[in-house]
């Protein structure tokens, strides 16, 4: 059984369509990046997703029931949650896990596992951004949820914060947790995510694991080359060369690979996978000037 | 797997949310600046009217109890209402703009669990204000003097105290009801600040002038019918029928029960609007 089943969902805002025809299926233990620019429809699909809306049509499924019939069972961290400013962090975490029916051993554990413990006593106003998100994060696992859905959880936060903010994300999904994240924050989410669905308009742009991202792309294949390679004046490779590094079409690339080994006993060379902020360029480009921005250049062709 | 199983063995015992939403709501207002200012604020005035209204002939002489309660319900006319909109302009639209309503909203709690749970607990810190700041200088008087030795003195008290809360719930509702319908707590916080002048200063003030330029047009009845359609003439005139200050009209219970119907009819209101209100 699938943590996410929607067929078909689509939300309706007055006679505005905010979300039409998204269809996924969600496997348990899966990260997946919901991805797009503001307004695309993100975190509508997300208040969906916890029931906090009716679709306007299609089937949508949560853990085998309908959305928001199982709160104990999902967790969720909103966008920008700053809580409130006079409350003590420690009586925060109690009050959520109250309305909950938690105990407080579970709370106690929380306050350990998120580094928090020192600071029970301390209001949430002199608490810095990151220890908020902590605090959030513990809050949307206070029930040991099976689905976890997370609103833009690292924004504002500073780089080792996120790092370690995916590195708890990455252990939960190692113990079976179902994590949806809606973010901006490519790079992060990059090594952890499973599946990413790009929405732009409320319409789906793509959806998969980053390799059938990849393939379905196709795009041009980038060389790394050592610094001491010049390659402007090679009347083959040079229209393809720029700033240390070749572009080409993917049919091209064993070509100038023979080329760089035999001609220039370069074998230090890298061939980078697109990266998921290439793959969501790539998507999210409007549909018109999608094809002509991404087409695969020839070899030989200038990049 | 691994967290199906621990989500399994995991123990809930839930109590109910709406007393869990209530107490919170109690201990923030008791952190609430508001809230102890005002405190302070009931018990300098009320004081000051018992000890300085009694000395201003020059001589001091302590008031007659329907006297010293009419300053009094002047005064809680103006600060209750005040009070009660400080603690709530931004019980909704402060929790939507903290990113907390959403997040609420995905436990199990109701919607109109969780907005009781806020009435409880504001009104119950309110009931709090008024206890320390009206009802312990008052209740102090009989050991003062002898003057308020009475049996009335206990009952007036009661009746100030319990009106004046259900005229502050009524205007904590009112407060709700305006924070549903804005997207930020400053525009909240204006339109109910606009709203207290209009219903406890310029009211009343326009039914005077009313009285003197329409008063034959209109009638006494008329006059008094318009009166009730405002909760802070109501609370006023509850009270100043009781201590027999007011000939005529309708009499103390009516009134009484008029203050409960604006309180029922703001209840049925507020959780209409907030069901209905978009996320």
């Amino acid at each position: 059984m699938p943590s996410i089943d929607c067929r078909q969902l689509a939300y309706v805002r007055g006679d505005r369509p905010v979300l039409e025809n998204i269809s996924l299926q969600l496997p348990q233990g899966k990260l997946l990046a919901l991805l797009g620019h503001n307004g695309a429809g993100k975190s509508t699909l997300i208040k969906l997703l916890l029931g906090l809306l009716k679709p306007a049509g299609g089937e949508l499924k949560i853990l085998g029931k309908a959305a928001g019939e199982s709160p104990m069972q999902v967790g969720y961290l909103p966008e920008n949650v700053s809580f409130y400013d006079n409350m003590p962090l420690g009586e925060l975490l109690n009050y959520f896990a109250g309305l909950k029916g938690i105990g407080a051993d579970r709370v106690k554990e929380l306050l350990v596992e998120f580094e928090l413990d020192g600071l029970v006593k301390r209001r949430l106003g002199q608490c810095s951004k990151g220890q908020r998100q902590r605090l959030g994060l513990a809050q949307a696992l206070l029930s040991r949820p099976r689905l976890l859905l997370l609103d833009e959880p690292t924004v504002g936060l500073d780089p080792s914060a996120s790092a370690l903010m995916y590195a708890q994300l990455a252990a939960l999904k190692q113990r079976g947790c179902t994590i949806v994240v809606c973010t901006h924050e490519l790079a992060l989410v990059e090594p952890h995510l499973d599946l990413a669905l790009m929405l732009a308009n409320g319409r789906m742009r793509a959806l998969g694991s980053l390799d059938n991202l990849r393939q379905e792309a196709d795009l041009p294949q980038e060389i790394l080359l050592p610094s001491r390679l010049e390659l402007s004046g090679d009347p083959v490779l040079g229209p393809s060369f720029s700033a240390g590094r070749l572009k080409l079409a993917k049919a091209s690339v064993p070509e100038a690979i023979a080329v760089l080994t035999e001609q220039y006993r370069c074998f230090d060379f890298q061939l980078p996978p697109a990266s998921l902020g290439e793959l969501f360029h790539h998507f999210m480009a409007p549909s018109d000037s999608n094809r002509r921005n991404v087409a695969p250049k020839r070899f030989g062709e200038a990049a | 797997m691994q967290l199906v199983r621990e989500n399994e063995a995991l123990k809930f015992k839930r109590s109910n949310p709406l007393f869990i939403v209530a107490a919170k709501e109690f201990k923030d207002c008791l952190r609430s600046r508001w809230l102890q200012t005002a405190c302070c604020l009931f018990a300098l005035l009320a004081t000051a009217v018992i000890f300085g209204a009694g000395a201003l002939g020059g001589e001091f002489r302590w008031q007659a109890l329907p006297q010293l309660f009419n300053s009094l319900l002047t005064l809680s006319v103006f600060l209750v209402p005040l009070l009660a909109l400080l603690l709530s302009f931004d019980a909704v639209v402060g929790e939507a703009e903290a990113g907390t309503l959403l997040l609420l909203l995905t436990y199990p709690l109701s919607r109109s669990q969780w907005l009781a749970g806020k009435l409880m607990g504001q009104g119950g810190a309110l009931l709090l204000a008024l206890l320390l700041g009206f009802g312990l200088p008052l209740g102090l008087l009989p050991l003062l003097a002898q003057e308020y030795r009475t049996v009335e003195l206990p009952a007036a008290l009661a009746l100030l105290l319990a009106s004046a809360w259900l005229l502050g719930l009524v205007f904590m509702l009112l407060g709700y009801w305006i924070s549903m319908q804005v997207k930020q707590k400053a525009q909240a916080l204006a339109l109910l600040m606009l709203l207290w002048l209009l219903l406890v200063l310029l009211y009343d003030l326009a039914l005077l002038v009313l009285a003197v330029v329409a008063a034959d047009n209109l009638g006494q009845e008329s006059l008094q019918w318009l009166m009730l359609l405002n909760p802070a003439s109501v609370f006023r005139l509850l009270n100043q029928s009781f201590l027999g200050l007011v000939i005529g009209g309708p009499t103390w219970p009516w009134l009484l029960g008029i203050l409960f119907g604006w309180l029922l009819l703001l209840s049925w209101l507020c959780r209409y609007s907030f069901q209905r209100r978009p996320l």
